[in-house]
């Protein structure tokens, strides 16, 4: 049966009364374990801090040291993973304490109590650093699978007044939400009518797919946008019509050219040949009767050959 | 945690306002914070219309993984809801309207728990985390 | 309600064929409100008047989107001078 109060205060007292030569030789260690990526200064900087935090913990000083003693390692295995260190070289770093205070006390069978003591505490604070370096990755990853999103959900604007939303990948309801916000959002900003969902890449359409898709449409209904959903592969209209999917009167299209068509004749817009603006002839200075190219007479009243651009020195003719 | 009484159209508003306050202090985004006012806005109004009246918590929380969030409580004394799994599908309702009260509320949030007995009450505890 | 009396009046007095509703500076739309809206629209209706909301914001529309309440028997636009344009189209 340990005493435990007597004992924490023995270890206490002699980590106090150690203090350079146990922080001292714990520099030593952790300078080697770094090999040069961080200066002996810093090193025994950030060991005096943790060593008198140890200290105070052991003692039972005040209920405010474990606290800190945490939140400072924990600081510290995210500063050293995000220098680069393996969680395997903070841990040791911290475990390497033990060392520096077993070398002192090998030779006194009376601190064998007093040392158990803590080795105990140190590899709790070793497991610590290793756990907070996990935390830390964890939140590194879902950060970049966040920014990965945000980055292949662009809102891309057609013409005027008809934006795109051309789809790579899954579309769960956390990508939904997203999809919704920037189409929503980019549909305000623009005053755009049209929005055209294209979904060639979209891998498997089924029926989750699918609601989501017609939420997304619903959406952007209420703001006052027609939507069409483009980049139907065969494959996938076979997969939706076996499994009953309705879309309603929401227009589909097999690819993003067609739904653009359909956006723009929605728009009252029509592609139609550019008009040619004819040549000049540059004896008389009027302008080729003809409206089309094709129909130009290539005659002496125009002076040249027709070709385009027609930046081409005149040949000499004659009148 | 903030407690207050669902007595009237001005309480449900009152509400609103305390639950907009607690979700934009907690990070929560504005999507986020509007879906958890309009489920409160639902929820407040369940209580006052069907309830007869009652109380509601706002109440700020930690995850497990150090997120923020916001959980609200309402509790009434009502009439309460005998068929709970019926209560939760859509297009259900006692009074005139929508019917959606509880589902729609339940899609708004990412927590939801109910509790009711006939003649004993309803509470209904919602969470919503920050991102 | 209020809204929906002195609207009903205003109709009658006016004849106006169509009524627009902007709610661009409404941060919160619930199935009370929703309620309000289509019945705004009911009751134009009633009065050969079509209804049109305008000025949804993002956050409300994918809130009412999840809550599942669809406004029936109004039209929405982006803002009001787009709901002029669906106004004007009726023959």
């Amino acid at each position: 049966m340990m005493d435990v109060g007597g004992t924490k205060g023995r270890m206490a007292a002699y980590l106090r009364d150690h203090h350079d030569k146990v922080v001292g030789r714990w520099s030593d260690l952790v300078v080697a374990g770094v090999r040069g990526r961080i200066s002996r200064a810093e090193v025994r900087r950030e060991l005096e801090d943790l060593y008198s935090l140890v200290v105070r913990v052991i003692s039972d000083a005040d209920e405010h040291a474990d606290g800190e003693l945490r939140a400072a390692l924990d600081e510290l295995s995210r500063a050293r993973a995000r220098d680069g260190f393996s969680p395997r070289e903070t841990a040791l770093g911290v475990f390497s304490l033990k060392e520096a205070v077993y070398e002192l006390v090998a030779d006194s069978a009376e601190m064998v109590p007093e040392y158990l003591l803590l080795s105990r505490m140190i590899d709790d604070l070793g497991l610590l650093t290793v756990e907070a370096y996990s935390a830390a990755r964890e939140t590194i990853i879902s950060d970049q699978a966040a920014a990965m999103m945000e980055l292949s959900t662009p809102v891309v604007r057609l013409w005027d007044g008809i934006i795109a939303v051309p789809l790579v990948g899954t579309l769960d309801s956390a990508r939904t939400q997203l999809v919704m916000e920037k189409l929503l959002d980019t549909l305000v900003a623009t005053g755009a009518d049209h929005a055209v969902i294209d979904i060639t890449g979209v891998a498997t359409v089924d029926t989750e797919v699918a609601q989501h898709l017609l939420k997304t449409v619903g959406a952007a209904r209420l703001l006052g946008a027609d939507c069409t959903i483009s980049g139907i592969r065969p494959q996938v209209a076979q997969t939706i019509v076996s499994l009953g999917i309705e879309f309603g009167d929401v227009a589909t299209k097999a690819t993003l050219a067609d739904a653009l068509a359909l956006a723009l004749s929605r728009a009252g817009l029509k592609v139609v040949p550019a008009l040619w603006s004819g040549c000049r002839s540059p004896r008389s200075g009027k302008r080729c009767s003809s409206p089309f190219r094709s129909t130009c007479r290539t005659t002496a009243s125009c002076g040249y050959r027709r070709t385009w651009p027609t930046s081409f020195p005149l040949p000499a003719r004659a009148g | 945690m903030d407690e207050l009484p669902i007595r009237s159209g001005d309480d449900v508003v009152r509400v609103r306002q305390s639950v907009r306050v607690a979700a934009a202090d907690n990070g929560l985004s504005l999507v986020d914070q509007t879906k958890l006012v309009t489920a409160a806005s639902e929820l407040a109004r369940n209580t006052l219309v069907h309830g007869g009246g009652g109380v509601a918590r706002v109440e700020v929380v930690k995850s497990a993984n150090g997120r923020n969030g916001v959980k609200l409580y309402f509790t009434d004394e009502g009439p309460g809801i005998a068929d709970l799994d019926l209560a939760l599908t859509d297009g259900w309702s006692t009074g005139a309207g929508l019917g959606l009260g509880l589902s729609g509320a339940r899609r708004l949030v990412d927590e939801f728990e109910l509790t009711s007995l006939p003649g004993a009450g309803t509470s209904v505890v919602v969470v919503k985390w920050s991102r | 309600m209020r809204l929906q009396e002195d609207l009903a009046d205003e109709l009658s007095a006016t004849g106006a064929r169509g009524v627009i509703i902007d709610i661009t500076a409404v941060e919160i739309v619930d199935s009370f409100i929703g309620r309000m809206l289509t019945t705004i629209g009911s009751v134009s209706r009633l009065f050969d008047a079509e209804t049109v909301i305008v000025g949804m914001r993002p956050a409300v529309a994918i809130t009412l989107t999840e809550l599942g309440l669809s406004l029936n028997g109004v039209r929405t636009a982006m803002n009001a001078e787009k709901g002029l344009e669906i106004l004007n189209g009726r023959s």
